[in-house]
């Protein structure tokens, strides 16, 4: 009899949903979140498991060896601001991030445009420029510690026997040189990505925009300000965004190349966490309090992000015309002519 | 303001001939309408004008001045693009304002020139606008003014009504063409769409595969259409064409399937002046057949398939033989599908061409432009009492 009535039942009609009633409706529908459960199993452990314990760590002090926990409060976040290298590693991380996304990007926009035009060879150019994008991070890594070494590193010998210079430079042994160094990197593994976004931002732009400027009178130098990087300014922008966060977590090129080092000369945000729980005496405790301020300084730049992406397709709503009177319309459009 | 000469004018792409040997003339002030179907080439003549394709060969001149190989800032035109291509970023007075900036005008003298454009074209109030804030009529608008801020020589304009909804198209239709007046401009303007051609334009050019097939002023081409390409494409719904034989023998007609369609002598003898046929195309206008439901003589029966009444006139589309032929009577004709007819073509108006070449076959004295159309043949009155002599002026208004 039950299975009956449900088999029979009408389908529901739509009606609006108080607050009250959502956990009734959600009942109503276990159905169908049963679908997304393990989805949802997944994700729990891998992302909110993690984030729950680091968050609980950084209000703790725990030994590494056990022993007793107790809850410090913010002692663990004030002791890891107060560590003499923490002023350093800021320094780093502002100069590696902002200086790593503007080439990029720069390089990125330079690449995208001279591709976007009809010249030969133009798919393999973009799969030449895209390579260093697909490469592995410690492959990449391990090849440039190659390039910049001092002995026998390539730049440094071409240098010499080109007689420009006369001993090897020390790339990322000399405390001036490693931050830059690593910079150079890390923009020449990223900027194929800025490169593709921004690409496909140039190919949507109407061409008519170009003709329009073109005939009133905008030169090359014009068409770029007043049509190309204004188009493009949401592409950019999205495309900053997901630079700076990505560049903030960036932990492979540096801790390939220099671990860090020279004394903390290239030591970043991410890599100094990493030292702080796993390098020396363990203390998991400084590198939680560590992690969940990165988490919540990047978790601005996301909500950013995301608020970003919800306007520009909120923005593409369609203005109706209202009929603007004026003339009377007489008979209809496909009209008869003879 | 001037006149644009176009001569032989060749635009190929690798071995593509998009424009084939162009030659236009475009008096100072008229409007004139580059028209045809998709790929016949009209953008691309518009954009050679424009200057922002580069011409193979041939010289474009604007006021006698050749201008193949200037900037198209420097040709002294304004151009009006069917998406419209406002600058998105830019309120609507920044766009009015872009192109005097670009020629360097004075601040003062820039608004000015925008406030008395965005008058005239009633967008004053949404000079602080984004285009993206504007309605599609309002944004043609903008569109608009920013050409008219100008004051060029000669205004091009591609399709400038297409994005429009068919209301708003008619109104704009009009709009355009007083703007044209008004300024007296002269105006190359491009448009797939037939019927705009014929009700804005002082003459049209009908373009087909990269050519001009017919240069004239929109009765013209209606009423003697140079070739068949310009027979079927001038005209909603198409001239009827149908492919036959030519018959010399006896009364001059044209055989096409197992029904005779009656031709003028005049036509015959034409044809055989210019040695065409016997493959010809016969062209008859939807108006220009009388319907009736009893046999009338130089007729051709045919069979109701459908009928459509549009209000102020019914089409009636009936097959002959495997033809299928489109006349149309007067909405309060009572007519039903299966039903037989008898369709007979005014001879005055009725149009052959040579089955091979396409090109009109015409006698020189008789123009059908001249001749009135025929109207439905009720039973109550024979087909003999309608009035078909030639000399009579043309009733209907459309002239």
């Amino acid at each position: 009899m039950a299975t009956a009535t449900r088999t029979l039942r009408k389908p529901d009609a739509p009606r609006a949903v108080g607050s009250a009633n959502v956990f009734k409706e959600m009942w109503n529908r276990r159905g169908d979140y049963m679908y997304v459960l393990p989805a949802l199993i997944v994700m729990g452990i891998v992302i909110f498991y993690p984030l729950i314990q680091v968050i609980w760590l950084s209000v703790h002090f725990t030994s590494p060896y056990g022993g007793p926990q107790r809850f410090v409060g913010l002692d663990n976040y004030k002791e890891a601001v107060q560590d003499e290298h923490f002023p350093i590693v800021i320094k780093n991380t502002i100069i590696w991030t902002s200086v790593s996304t503007v080439l990029a990007l720069v390089l990125g926009l330079a690449a995208a445009i001279l591709l976007a035009r009809p010249i030969r060879f133009r798919g393999f150019f973009r799969s030449v420029l895209f390579i260093p994008y697909v490469i592995g991070q410690v492959t990449a890594a391990f090849v440039w510690k190659w390039i910049f070494h001092a002995d026998f590193g390539v730049i440094s010998g071409l240098l010499v026997q080109m007689g420009i210079i006369d001993k090897p430079i020390k790339f990322i042994d000399s405390t001036s040189l490693v931050l830059p160094s690593l910079i150079v990197v890390n923009v020449w593994k990223e900027f194929p990505f800025a490169m593709i976004m921004l690409l496909a931002g140039l190919q949507a732009i109407p061409e008519q925009l170009y003709n329009a400027a073109k005939i009133d009178g905008a030169g090359r130098w014009r068409r770029f300000t007043d049509v190309t990087v204004p188009q493009l300014m949401p592409v950019i922008t999205v495309a900053s965004i997901l630079l700076i966060i990505a560049n903030v977590n960036a932990f492979t090129i540096v801790w390939v190349l220099t671990g860090g080092g020279p004394a903390y000369r290239s030591q970043i945000f991410i890599t100094h966490v990493y030292s702080q729980a796993f390098v020396g005496s363990p203390h998991f405790e400084l590198a939680s309090a560590l992690g969940v301020m990165v988490f919540f300084a990047l978790m601005i730049f996301a909500v950013f992000y995301v608020r970003l992406l919800t306007r520009q397709s909120r923005s593409n709503r369609v203005i109706q015309d209202e009929g603007e009177g004026g003339l009377m319309v007489i008979g209809s459009e496909p009209g008869n002519i003879g | 303001m001037a006149e644009v000469v176009l001569t032989d004018v060749v635009k190929t792409y690798g071995t593509v001939i998009a424009v084939d040997n162009v030659s236009l003339t475009v008096e100072d002030g008229e409007f004139v309408t580059l028209v045809g179907p998709s790929g016949c080439g009209k953008t691309t003549t518009l954009n050679l004008i424009a200057g922002l394709l580069d011409i193979t060969s041939g010289t474009i001149a604007i006021g006698g001045r050749v201008i193949n190989d200037l900037d198209p800032k420097d040709r002294d035109i304004a151009m009006v693009f069917q998406n419209y291509a406002l600058y998105p970023h830019k309120s609507v007075y920044e766009n009015l304002a872009f192109p005097l900036k670009m020629r360097g005008e004075k601040k003062d003298e820039i608004e000015r020139k925008v406030r008395a454009a965005a008058d005239s074209l009633g967008i004053k109030e949404l000079l602080d606008r984004r285009p993206r804030e504007l309605s599609g009529g309002q944004q043609q608008r903008v569109a608009l003014g920013r050409a008219v801020v100008r004051n060029p020589q000669v205004f091009l304009m591609d399709e400038p009504l297409s994005n429009l909804d068919a209301k708003l198209r008619v109104q704009t239709r009009a709009e355009i063409k007083r703007l044209h007046r008004d300024l007296n401009a002269t105006v190359v303007y491009v448009t797939h769409d037939q019927l705009e051609a014929m009700t804005m334009s002082d003459r049209v050019a009908v373009m087909g595969g990269g050519t001009v097939h017919q240069y004239g002023t929109p009765l013209e081409v209606f009423d003697t259409p140079a070739d068949l390409f310009v027979a079927s494409f001038i005209g909603s719904p198409a001239m009827n064409i149908l492919r036959g034989t030519l018959q010399q023998d006896g009364a001059a007609s044209v055989r096409v399937g197992s029904s005779r369609w009656p031709l003028p002598q005049r036509l015959s003898t034409a044809a055989k002046a210019m040695n065409a046929g016997p493959d010809v195309a016969y062209g008859v206008r939807h108006r220009d057949l009388s319907v009736s439901r009893t046999e009338m003589p130089d007729s051709v029966h045919g069979i109701v398939y459908a009928v459509e009444p549009t209000g102020d006139i019914t089409f009636v589309h009936a097959r002959v033989g495997s033809d299928a032929i489109v006349a149309s009577v007067e909405p309060d004709v009572d007519l039903a599908p299966d039903e037989d007819v008898w369709l007979a073509p005014n001879l005055d108006r009725i149009h052959i061409f040579d089955g091979v070449t396409g090109l009109a076959i015409r006698d020189k004295i008789t123009s059908p432009g001249q001749a009135p159309r025929a109207s439905f043949a009720s039973e109550a009155m024979a087909f003999e009492d309608l009035p078909v002599a030639p000399e009579v002026p043309s009733v209907t208004g459309r002239e």
